[in-house]
């Protein structure tokens, strides 16, 4: 009769299960059947057995057997369920609840009454099934499961361990005492279920004890935060265990319903290079926010802007264009988060911040910068290990404190112990010896007390682990073998791990037999690990207990699960749907690689399988690092390459490749030193030295190391060395391009970009395309490209370029500059503004001086020479602070040369400058600046020799830039010191020169000035011609 | 610091002795001043003494009368779960499971020999119990008109606090003493706390006869409570560190002076407590001599 469902199932044999098995049993059966009829005895033990077993078909078990008066049922078969447990508890309550309404019956018919005792447990059974579809369920569960039934009180059910921790959080349960069961040696633990009402909310095992100081600290910081609209940052500082999230969550729940709104984020140890997942953490986890902000963009341009960047942060993966750069998801983040503040109090959590990427302390940072104005408070939680990383992080900064906690006094600590420990409201007053041990042992650590506490029972003979980390292995030891399994697997998958990978993980390792839902449910209740179990994300509840289960896991296991779960991933990645391939897959699969590349190498050391591991996980991280740079990070970039040239195997020839690649990265973070350590690593070959050779010169170049002699030496040695296909033709054009720039010649160093640009382009290369295209968009405005050209190729690049306001702050100044040369005032302002915007919103302080030397140059243009000379003398204080002293010198001619041209006298020092100071001056424009001014000066003083001997110097100067406005500006100033020397001959011969360079260079607004000039001394000079 | 010891706040402080005790071994009580009752010597108090026909009960783990420091017992009570989930007092329950409770019996027995001793059983998981048991079985203890019931145990849980100030009450006006252990830990818990009952924690010398009464509330005397050799569970002896075993040690001298005056109240009971402690009495006994003429009480020595 039973298992009939099972009935069209093929003969499965002997499959070893979990399963909860419900034992029922009814109190004095055979004395009452001695009194009775056998055929009213069998009608009543009909009605009793149509009960139960509907009771249990109803809650999804199978009636297994009726043994006398005793029914036996499983839960779990032929499919387990998570909540198996709980439905057998609450058939097992309501067999108890209709056997009443049954006895009613019985006595008003029979006079008799049954009287029942039901206990579930669970536990590994082996399974059987016969041919024609009943099964059998044999193990010391089954065995267990009766004894504890014959246990039970009347009308109770009783439960085992496993199923009371299944249920605790579901029922009510009590303890009763420890059961001394027919052949077993230790007696077994037993509850009684009291009642299927949930019970309160039991997440917080003990109160927070010995942190008062500590919670008030945060609460004044948060309320100065609010009631005067000042931002605040508060680091928590401490040791593992120590109880830095607990206080964090204590004053979360401290601020009560009307309290902030909560966004948190968290870095990972294991998630290097993964700069920005903390911040998508922080966006997911207040939905509503985001929607509201979404809302907003409809209207707001810049919100939407934002948006769109921080969208685009969690679609990380997909390759839907590059991705945006580290100082516009800044910008976005603090966009985001002050829209969020306008509304009302925010906070914002930061958790274990040591092992956050550089770039994400950076725009941490930047937020409290930024938001010191808003309602925002920033909590950041970090072991002490932060300081080691940022030893300045929160110094000097107005609202931002660091908060260390120190482990609990002695006397605290035998409170915490004692209330962990505290199984009831009364407690007696003696020495508890575990406490006492446990109070001595834990060192003040909270964690570290409930460990030990855990691990001790009631037995606190046993000697104790000495560390932390031993603590945990020592937990990790008393789990069921199933559970540890799973453990271990989720630590693998990450310290927030997604249930289906674990599933994967089961999967692979042939282990889907094991009830995952319920071991989950379990390790929750454990506090091993938090999460609902609607939700398919789950994290370990301490980060280092995460960390220990890996350590503890043999690695041969850690090396296929990685494996596995690497596999999952890039499937994952290769389907295109979103869902599917979320930002953790992509994230984590340079992660899995690269770790069980690592195992892989100590395992099987000279396996060819190693090496394939090891191309794969380069590839994923060399791909990462690829996306970090895209996004200007360069140091998670740095690092991801350093960690895709150790992944390489040895002589893979990709290995010079990516320690040019990383060599880069690093010039680009100004670190000189390693990126030419990078490049020593680099292994000698044949076809090695010639591009690592340019990249050398390339790294000293940008570092000012080089003469242009030197560069030009360099490029004649190299040059017949480059075969016609060689890679390093893209570097070595740039090295020149850099050379003729150092000489003041921008149109070679165009026409030896575009060469550069060819070959990446012939490569494939992108980074290096756009690192190329953004230089060369300045040298239209320097060079001698005409404006309409250069404006042109200005308008490409901003199309290009359009999602990268970095590059815009260049390209929009770039064209700023080119619409002065063109008249076009009312629009070069504008686009200046617009890039003085952006480089103020990306905080990109190297742009203000370029910026400010533009704007001088447009209202000089334009004739504003007062306007002009504020510019420039801007500039010049950037500079100064900046401890830029040529840069001072040019602006300072700039300066004194806009005062001029607005009537005022030459200012000091230039007066008084002897021709030798004025030839020392090596830079061509400020040289050439310089000399005019003094000749200017000289011509006041009637010293025309000296004039002349000046301006000859003056052009020559000028003449070895190819900036032809340039050229035109210091020609034009010749003609004017001439004309006020009285040589209108020689002035006419420099205007004429001024006219010509400005009509090549096509810079129509001032051709007409130039050519009023020349008119005039024509005039003048025919006057004078006439009149004589 | 000059403010007088009952106007003080309690310390949070206890260094070696459990939580609101006093290490008088190495650090003597302060002085305060006494308005002496000279008739009332601990020879008057005690001399002679067994704590005969006195009614002792513990509230407690239950209590092994098998346990030879303990000897039979008068009555012997448990608060059990009946088939319905009531609680109720199953008034045949013998033994104790943990120890705990036959650790203070133990106490009372090699103090006052000749008290008849009553066990019952509220701590039903271990040292630890429901508040719920904890007023059955104070109930139950005060019904039966014990002279003194010892309660090494309390709560923290506020929701308790009214029906066991109300059952302390009670007690009193029927005069039967409670005699409550402090909480070992710097935590305010009930029913030790109440006025209406003699609280007791800690002091760490040997005698057990030695206790002192203490002047800053909320603890009313410091008996032997630090290293106190006791019965346990199954038979066996420990070592054991308390203000669980400061109680008992009260609760017996309670029980020996009950037995030689029988019809002290339970405030009467105090004020002999009182004048027989150890840091009382040494100044009634020594300082006669010392009095000022005009004036009975004994000068504050600060």
């Amino acid at each position: 009769m039973c298992g009939a469902a099972l009935a069209a199932r093929s003969a499965n044999e002997n499959v070893r299960r979990h399963v909860v098995v419900l034992f029922a049993d009814l109190e004095g059966f055979t004395s009452m059947s001695q009194g009775l009829d056998p055929e009213l005895l069998r009608a009543i033990m009909d009605r009793y057995f149509r009960l139960t077993a509907q009771v249990i078909w109803r809650y999804g078990g199978l009636t297994e057997k009726f043994i006398g008066d005793a029914v036996m049922a499983v839960f779990g078969m032929p499919v387990a369920r998570e909540n198996d447990a709980l439905r057998a508890v609450q058939a097992a309550s309501d067999i108890i609840d209709e056997l009443d309404l049954l006895n009613v019956e019985l006595d008003r018919e029979y006079g008799i009454k049954l009287a029942i005792r039901v206990a579930v447990h669970s536990g590994p059974v082996s399974a059987s099934y016969d041919a024609g579809g009943d099964f059998r369920v044999v193990g010391d569960t089954v065995n267990t499961a009766s004894r504890l039934q014959s246990a039970a009180p009347l009308r109770q059910v009783l439960v085992g361990e496993p199923v009371a921790q299944a249920v605790r959080s579901r029922v009510q349960l009590e303890a009763v005492p420890p059961l001394s069961l027919k052949g077993k040696g230790a007696p077994a633990r037993a509850w009684r279920l009291v009642s299927l009402d949930a019970p309160g909310d039991t997440t917080s095992r003990a109160p927070l004890i010995g942190r008062d100081v500590e919670l008030l600290q945060l609460r004044q910081a948060y309320d100065r935060a609010l009631q005067r609209g000042r931002g605040c940052m508060v680091t928590l500082l401490g040791p593992p265990g120590i109880g830095k999230s607990r206080l964090a969550a204590a004053f979360q729940a401290s601020l009560g319903e009307r309290g902030p709104v909560v966004l948190s984020g968290q870095a990972i140890s294991y998630g290097q290079g993964v700069t920005y997942r903390p911040i998508v953490e922080l966006l997911e986890s207040a939905p509503g926010t985001w929607a509201a902000f979404a809302s907003k963009g409809v209207t707001d341009p810049a919100a939407a802007r934002a948006q769109a960047c921080l969208a685009g942060l969690s679609r990380e993966g997909d390759t839907g264009g590059p991705e945006a750069e580290v100082e516009e998801i800044a910008w976005a983040l603090r966009a985001f988060v002050a829209s969020v503040a306008e509304r009302g109090p925010l906070l914002l959590v930061w958790e274990d911040l040591h092992w956050a990427e550089p770039t994400l302390l950076d725009v941490i940072e930047y937020l409290g910068d930024e938001l010191s104005d808003s309602p925002v408070m920033q909590l950041c939680v970090a072991r002490p290990e932060l300081l080691d990383l940022r030893p300045a992080w929160s110094g000097g900064r107005v609202g931002a404190v660091n908060l260390e906690l120190a482990p609990l006094t002695t006397d605290e600590t035998l409170v915490l112990v004692g209330e962990l420990r505290q199984r009831g409201d009364v407690v007696a007053h003696d020495d508890d010896e575990v406490c006492a041990l446990v109070a001595s042992a834990c060192e003040g650590n909270p964690l570290f007390a409930e460990l030990m506490l855990d691990i001790a029972g009631d037995r606190g003979s046993q000697p104790m682990p000495q560390t932390i980390q031993a603590l945990f292995a020592a937990r990790l030891d008393q789990l069921d073998v199933d559970d540890r399994l799973v453990l271990e697997m989720a630590a693998v998958a990450g310290r927030d791990f997604l249930v289906p990978d674990v599933e994967h993980a089961l999967l692979a390792d042939a282990r889907s037999d094991i009830d995952l839902g319920s071991s989950l449910d379990r390790l929750r209740r454990m506090r091993l690990v938090t999460g609902n179990r609607l939700s398919i994300r789950h994290s370990f509840a301490q980060a280092f207990g995460r960390d220990t289960a890996y350590e503890m896991t043999a690695k041969r296991n850690r090396l296929r699960w990685h494996l596995a779960l690497a596999d999952r991933a890039t499937a994952a990645e290769a389907t295109s749907h979103p869902q599917l391939a979320g930002p953790r897959n992509a994230d984590l699969l340079p992660y899995h690689l690269e770790a069980a590349l690592t195992l892989s190498r100590e395992l099987h050391p000279n396996s060819p399988a190693s090496g394939e591991l090891g191309r794969r996980a380069t590839a994923a991280l060399t791909e990462q690092a690829m996306c970090a740079m895209d996004r200007r990070d360069l140091r998670a970039a740095a690092g991801l390459f350093e960690r895709a040239v150790r992944a390489l195997p040895a002589g893979d020839p990709r290995q010079h490749e990516l320690a040019i690649r990383l060599s880069d990265t690093w010039l680009d973070i100004g670190d000189r030193d390693r990126a030419h350590a990078a490049l020593g690593n680099a292994p000698g070959g044949d076809r090695l030295p010639v591009e690592v050779e340019i990249q050398r010169e390339l790294i000293d170049l940008r570092h000012g190391l080089c003469t242009p002699e030197h560069i030009l030496e360099v490029e004649q040695r190299i040059e017949p060395r480059i075969a016609h296909d060689d890679p390093a033709w893209c570097r070595f054009h740039q090295l020149r391009a850099h050379r003729h720039l150092m000489n003041e010649r921008a149109g070679a160093a165009d026409a030896s970009l575009a060469a550069a640009l060819e070959r990446a382009q012939a490569m494939g290369d992108s980074y290096q395309q756009r690192r190329i295209l953004r230089t060369s968009s300045q040298l239209t405005l320097w060079g001698p490209t005409p404006v309409p050209e250069g404006l042109q190729r200005c308008s490409e690049l901003a199309c290009l370029f359009a999602d990268s306001r970095v590059s815009l702050v260049t390209i929009l100044s770039t064209t700023g500059g080119l619409l002065a040369f063109d008249g076009q005032f009312a629009e070069a302002r504008e686009r200046l503004a617009t890039a003085a915007a952006y480089a103020a919103d990306l905080r990109m302080r190297g742009a203000d001086v370029g910026l400010a030397h533009l704007q001088g140059m447009v209202e000089s243009i334009v004739g504003e020479h007062r306007a002009a000379a504020d510019h420039f003398s801007r500039a010049r204080s950037i500079l100064r602070t900046a401890g830029n002293a040529n840069g001072v010198a040019l602006l300072d001619a700039y300066t004194a040369r806009e005062l001029v041209a607005a009537g005022g006298p030459v200012p000091a020092p230039y007066p008084a400058m002897t021709d030798d100071e004025v030839a020392a001056i090596s830079d061509p424009r400020t040289g050439a600046l310089t000399a005019v001014l003094c000749a200017r000066a000289a011509a006041g003083a009637g010293d025309v020799d000296r004039v002349r001997s000046l301006v000859e110097w003056v052009r020559a100067l000028a003449g070895r830039t190819d900036d032809l406005y340039f050229q035109g500006t210091v020609h034009q100033d010749i003609a004017g010191t001439l004309v006020a020397a009285g040589r209108l001959d020689e002035a006419l011969v420099a205007a004429t020169a001024a006219r010509e360079r400005y009509r090549a260079k096509g810079v129509r607004a001032v051709l007409p000035r130039a050519d009023d000039l020349v008119s005039q001394l024509e005039r003048a000079l025919r006057q004078e011609t006439g009149g004589g | 610091v000059d403010t007088l010891p009952w106007l003080r706040r309690p310390p949070s402080r206890f260094p070696g002795v459990p939580a609101w005790g006093a290490a008088t071994s190495s650090l003597p009580l302060e002085d305060f001043a006494i308005s002496p009752l000279p008739e009332i010597t601990q020879e008057w108090a005690w001399g002679g003494a067994d704590g005969g026909g006195v009614r002792v009960c513990v509230v407690d783990t239950g209590v092994d009368e098998e346990h030879p420091r303990v000897g039979q017992l008068d009555q012997s009570a448990a608060v059990v779960v009946d088939e319905h989930g009531a609680l109720t007092i199953d008034e045949q329950m013998r033994g104790d499971p943990v120890g705990h409770g036959t650790a203070c019996a133990g106490i009372i027995r090699s103090i006052a020999p000749g008290a008849a001793l009553s066990s019952i059983r509220v701590l039903t998981r271990g040292k630890y119990g429901t508040g719920e048991a904890l007023l059955k079985g104070l109930s139950w203890a005060i019904e039966q008109d014990f002279d003194v019931v010892n309660l090494s145990l309390s709560t923290r849980l506020p929701a308790l606090e009214p029906k066991l100030r109300e059952l302390a009450d009670h007690a009193f006006f029927r005069r039967t003493v409670l005699v409550v252990s402090a909480h070992n830990m710097p935590v305010r818990s009930y029913p030790w706390s109440f006025s209406s009952v003699l609280s007791v924690a800690s002091h760490d010398e040997a005698d057990p006869m030695t206790y002192y009464y203490n002047a800053a509330p909320p603890v009313d005397f410091y008996a032997r409570g630090v290293r106190v050799k006791v019965a346990w569970a199954h038979g066996a002896e420990r070592v054991n560190t308390g203000n669980s075993f400061a109680a008992p040690h009260l609760a017996a001298i309670c029980a020996l002076i009950l037995s030689k005056h029988r019809w002290l109240t339970p405030f009467q009971l105090k004020a002999v407590l009182f004048m027989a402690a150890s840091n009382v009495a040494a100044h009634t006994i020594e300082s006669p001599g010392k009095e000022p003429a005009d004036h009975d009480d004994l000068p504050l020595d600060v």
